[in-house]
């Protein structure tokens, strides 16, 4: 008995290792992993290619806009870094708020909201190309991260299509 | 006190002496002193405590505990044991992969996200 119990414990303890180890480092290339970039040139659209189960076809169309949208997000980007540069320029350790600054800041949350509905236009022009099912997994998942609020179950997003 | 009479009016059994009268005290000592003791067969001890037994192992305790103690001892043996050990580690092996695949889909998920936000594209790029 005593034997027994030293092997199931053995077994569990060399178990919880391998779960461990194989957890914390990645695994080999295989056809459905997700580090595979498939040859798109674009690797973070992989993601959605393997978690929707795209077509080739709505890969293609999603890639296009996904391009399209590039420069957006770019010229946002730039601004955005423009305004991070103001504001730590007019921070100072003497004074709280000076008038520059609070009118940075008041820019810097304009530039936020412009973000957020360029980013939200963009989701849903992607959305646009999948079938609802997709789109609505699409949406759920994105969408709490482009409004920074959680999503509770019955304000998940329905599409129209 | 005056004893108190067993008798209130004494039997003649044949002629003979009828019994005295006896205190309650008195006539309990002459009964346990006069009683036979009981006489067990040689077997009783061991029927007693096989009954004890038998009622303890309906108990979810000792049954609990004749089931480990069979099931290790089964898992005892080289082959059942060497089989059990492996599907263990492979359990724990597979459901690594699962936590691990998780962990991939939720960095590329997270690649994506940074793809199309400006905001974390310029925290990236201020880094």
């Amino acid at each position: 008995m005593i034997r027994g119990l030293t092997i199931i414990l053995t077994g569990l303890l060399i178990g919880a290792g391998a779960f461990f180890v194989i957890k914390e480092h990645d695994l080999p290339h295989s056809q459905h992993s997700f580090a595979h970039d498939g040859n798109s040139r674009l690797p973070e659209l992989e993601w959605l290619r393997q978690k929707l189960q795209l077509t080739d076809k709505q890969f293609e169309e999603i890639a296009k806009t996904h391009e399209a949208y590039r420069p957006t997000c770019e010229a946002l980007c730039m601004k955005v870094m423009a305004s991070h540069a103001k504001i730590k320029k007019l921070t100072s350790t003497d004074r709280p708020v000076t008038p520059e600054l609070e009118e940075a800041l008041k820019e810097h949350a304009l530039l936020h909201v412009e973000c957020q509905k360029a980013m939200l236009n963009h989701l849903h022009n992607t959305a646009s190309q999948m079938t609802p099912e997709q789109a609505r997994t699409y949406l759920e998942a994105l969408l709490p991260q482009v409004i920074e609020l959680p999503l509770e179950p019955d304000e998940r997003p329905h599409t129209h299509q | 006190m005056q004893p108190q009479t067993i008798y209130a009016h004494p039997p003649k059994l044949c002629g003979k002496v009828p019994i005295p009268a006896m205190t309650d005290d008195e006539l309990t000592r002459l009964i346990r002193d006069n009683s036979p003791p009981p006489e067990f067969p040689a077997s009783f001890q061991r029927q007693v405590w096989q009954r004890i037994a038998a009622f303890e192992s309906k108990t979810f305790g000792a049954t609990l505990e004749h089931f480990a103690a069979t099931y290790l001892t089964w898992l005892s043996r080289p082959a059942i044991a060497v089989a059990v050990a492996v599907t263990i580690v492979v359990f724990g092996a597979g459901l690594g992969g699962i936590a691990s695949e998780r962990k991939n889909e939720d960095a590329l998920k997270n690649a994506y996200a940074a793809s199309i936000n400006p905001f974390i594209a310029a925290h990236a790029t201020e880094k």
